[in-house]
């Protein structure tokens, strides 16, 4: 099945949009498309470093990131 | 008498925060009033500029620019807060800096002479505009070679950011007909190195470069000699490479370089090395660096005591903030903070250290308070986690709550106001301890003790600067104080702008910009301090939601007898 921006992508960021106004609108498609890539290597666990979202938040599921990743390779479907 | 203009990074060459000319007293400062409460599209992480009534700030990011990945630059009519004119860039997002800021971070200088207005950006560019319609007058790109411009290093590394462009340029109209000197770097890329440049303000070009990695222990660099790795073509006449390249990388002037017209000479802050270690580090790391403003040759170079750090074990020691000149009993003084949380002031000439002390609490008996600087373990992921001393002082680490501010001066009471914390980095760190230790300091400048009377506690507290001080957790003066007579403004990472009464400490004024971010990458929550020009008050932020930013700028209520 098919990712989508509006009915994957967006709701997953939802919550953290006002605390990342200051970089960008991750509700936003034209945004959150260019900088995927960035996005992604924030939000994919890496030990030692702090992701996004940092804590208190729990970091984003396995699932919700594979999500990401196949909105990515689907070419950012809108 | 005619009010000063705030036309650079803290004021002036001199970076002394005061302001002349403002009838803002403390009699009357209750009656600031919000003037204009600007809708812009993006962060300020920097201290405007503001110059005959005219607001000129740079955005960090820019939601205008495609995928908000670009910076903006605005020029403002005070007093009606009509946007004049608008200067935009968009960059790709690999090219901005560690940090995920796009646009710019400093003050830019504002000439009213030549009517041009300069600023460096994350994107390693030094633009220079037309002051009046923000027009383009040149670019030159101080990360990789211009040789249009003369302009020889490229400093980029893989495996980390480019060098960016985080300090205020400052302007010496009196140097080979107008030179602007702005330092280039990156910290957090192990393959980066420091300079500084002079350039010409008429065109552009390159006139000297200094690396502030030394090449020789022992050996001060020589100008326009450059590490092999980062002359990528031919080199312009002139310049020279190596022989060897600088054994460390790092040293990056992050502030802006302060210069000064008596002694002909210009100063630059420092940061880490890298490799780094606690102090003493290698190189002209973690210090202040003087030059000689026509020429670029070494004049002195003072580096931060390893004693002067709260622990043996701070590393990443840095000197966030910028050199401040200043005269006393007619000597020429210079000061600066550093992020180790030592304050320095030197002879400008020697560069001989006169006194320091450091600015975070003791215990009253001398013990180092366990919640002030502690050193986290690398894995630790707990909030605000309690660290014995014994453990923070065998760990090295960043020292987070040190000082990033430039001091203020007011020279009629003899004292020096300087923040104090840093970046509130959550479970990393809280930027602050906020029960023990002001983000804000009153000190002497013969003696650096305390100016603000302070009570019987343990640690001793300021009696009359609380509220605001020691009651909100993680509020830290992130910002440089900017002094207007007998006041003294500070703004701090809650986010929010106060002024206090710079005899006493006593809160007179406030304004609450925004709310922090809550710890999202490098976005936490900034105000870096206002900009006093007249009746005027301009302070722009990072905040939570809107667009990231807001920028403010409120005037007198009232007529100054009433």
């Amino acid at each position: 099945m098919t990712v989508s921006f509006e009915k994957d992508i967006a709701p997953l960021f939802r919550e953290f949009r006002g605390s990342m106004m200051w970089r960008l609108d991750l509700t936003k498609f034209e945004d959150v498309k260019a900088n995927a890539s960035k996005i992604y290597t924030q939000i994919v666990p890496n030990l030692g470093i702090v992701g996004m979202p940092p804590p208190p938040y729990p970091p984003l599921t396995n699932e919700q990131i594979a999500t990401f990743k196949s909105w990515m390779d689907e070419g950012f479907p809108r | 008498m005619a009010y000063s203009n705030w036309w650079m990074y803290h004021g002036d060459p001199a970076h002394a925060g005061l302001v002349t000319g403002s009838r803002i007293d403390a009699r009357n400062v209750h009656t600031l009033k919000l003037l204009h409460d600007i809708d812009i599209p993006g962060p300020v992480l920097s201290v405007p500029a503001l110059v005959d009534g005219f607001v000129y700030v740079g955005l960090a990011n820019n939601h205008d620019a495609p995928g908000a990945n670009g910076g903006q630059f605005l020029k403002i009519n005070a007093e009606s807060g009509e946007t004049l004119a608008k200067f935009e860039w968009s960059i790709d997002p690999g090219e901005g800096d560690s940090h995920g800021f796009m646009g710019m971070g400093c003050t830019p200088a504002v000439l009213k002479d030549t009517r041009q207005v300069c600023f460096s950006a994350f994107n390693g560019k030094l633009y220079c505009l037309n002051e009046g319609d923000l027009s383009l007058q040149w670019v030159t790109d101080l990360r990789h070679a211009d040789p249009a411009h003369n302009q020889p290093v490229t400093n980029v590394a893989p495996g980390g950011p480019p060098a960016a462009g985080w300090s205020s340029p400052v302007v010496a109209p009196d140097i080979l007909n107008g030179c602007v000197y702005v330092g280039m770097g990156e910290g957090e890329n192990p393959g980066i190195f420091g300079f500084v440049f002079c350039l010409d303000m008429a065109t552009g070009n390159v006139i000297w470069v200094y690396c502030t990695c030394q090449f020789a222990e022992g050996i001060p660099n020589e100008p326009n000699a450059l590490p092999p790795v980062v002359v990528k073509g031919a080199l312009p006449p002139g310049f020279t490479v190596g022989p060897a390249n600088p054994a460390i990388r790092g040293c990056s002037v992050w502030s802006s370089i302060a210069y000064d017209d008596q002694l002909g000479r210009i100063f630059c802050t420092t940061g880490n090395p890298v490799p780094d270690t606690a102090l003493p580090t290698k190189g002209f790391s973690n210090g202040i660096l003087s030059l000689d403003a026509t020429s670029g040759y070494f004049r002195g170079f003072f580096q931060a005591l390893p004693e002067s750090s709260y622990r043996v074990t701070d590393v990443d020691v840095d000197f966030g903030g910028s050199p401040v000149l200043f005269t006393v009993n007619g000597r020429r003084l210079l000061t600066a903070g550093c992020k180790n949380g030592g304050l320095f002031v030197l002879d400008a000439a020697s560069m001989d250290l006169v006194r320091w002390r450091q600015l975070l609490p003791y215990y009253n008996d001398g013990r180092q308070i366990p919640t002030v600087d502690p050193h986290v373990g690398p894995n630790d992921q707990r909030l605000d986690p309690l660290v014995p001393n014994r453990m923070s002082d065998s760990e090295d680490q960043e020292n987070y709550s040190g000082t990033y501010s430039t001091p203020a001066i007011y020279a009629d009471l003899g004292r020096i106001y300087i923040g104090i914390g840093g970046n509130n980095y959550h479970n990393v760190q809280a930027g602050i301890d906020y029960a023990t230790t002001p983000f804000l300091r009153a000190i002497d400048w013969q003696t650096l003790k305390d100016a603000w009377e302070m009570d019987d506690s343990n640690p001793r507290l300021y009696v009359q600067a609380q509220p605001p001080m020691y009651r909100t957790p993680g509020e830290s003066g992130l910002s440089s104080p900017a002094v207007v007579n007998d006041v003294v403004f500070c703004s701090t990472s809650k986010v929010a702008v106060y002024a206090f009464h710079a005899y006493t400490g006593k809160m007179l004024w406030k304004d609450e910009l925004g709310e922090q971010t809550g710890g999202f990458n490098g976005g936490y929550g900034y105000c870096l301090g206002p900009a006093v020009s007249g009746d005027y008050v301009v302070a722009g932020a990072l905040v939570f939601g809107r667009r990231g930013g807001v920028l403010r700028i409120y005037t007198l209520r009232t007529t100054p007898d009433q």
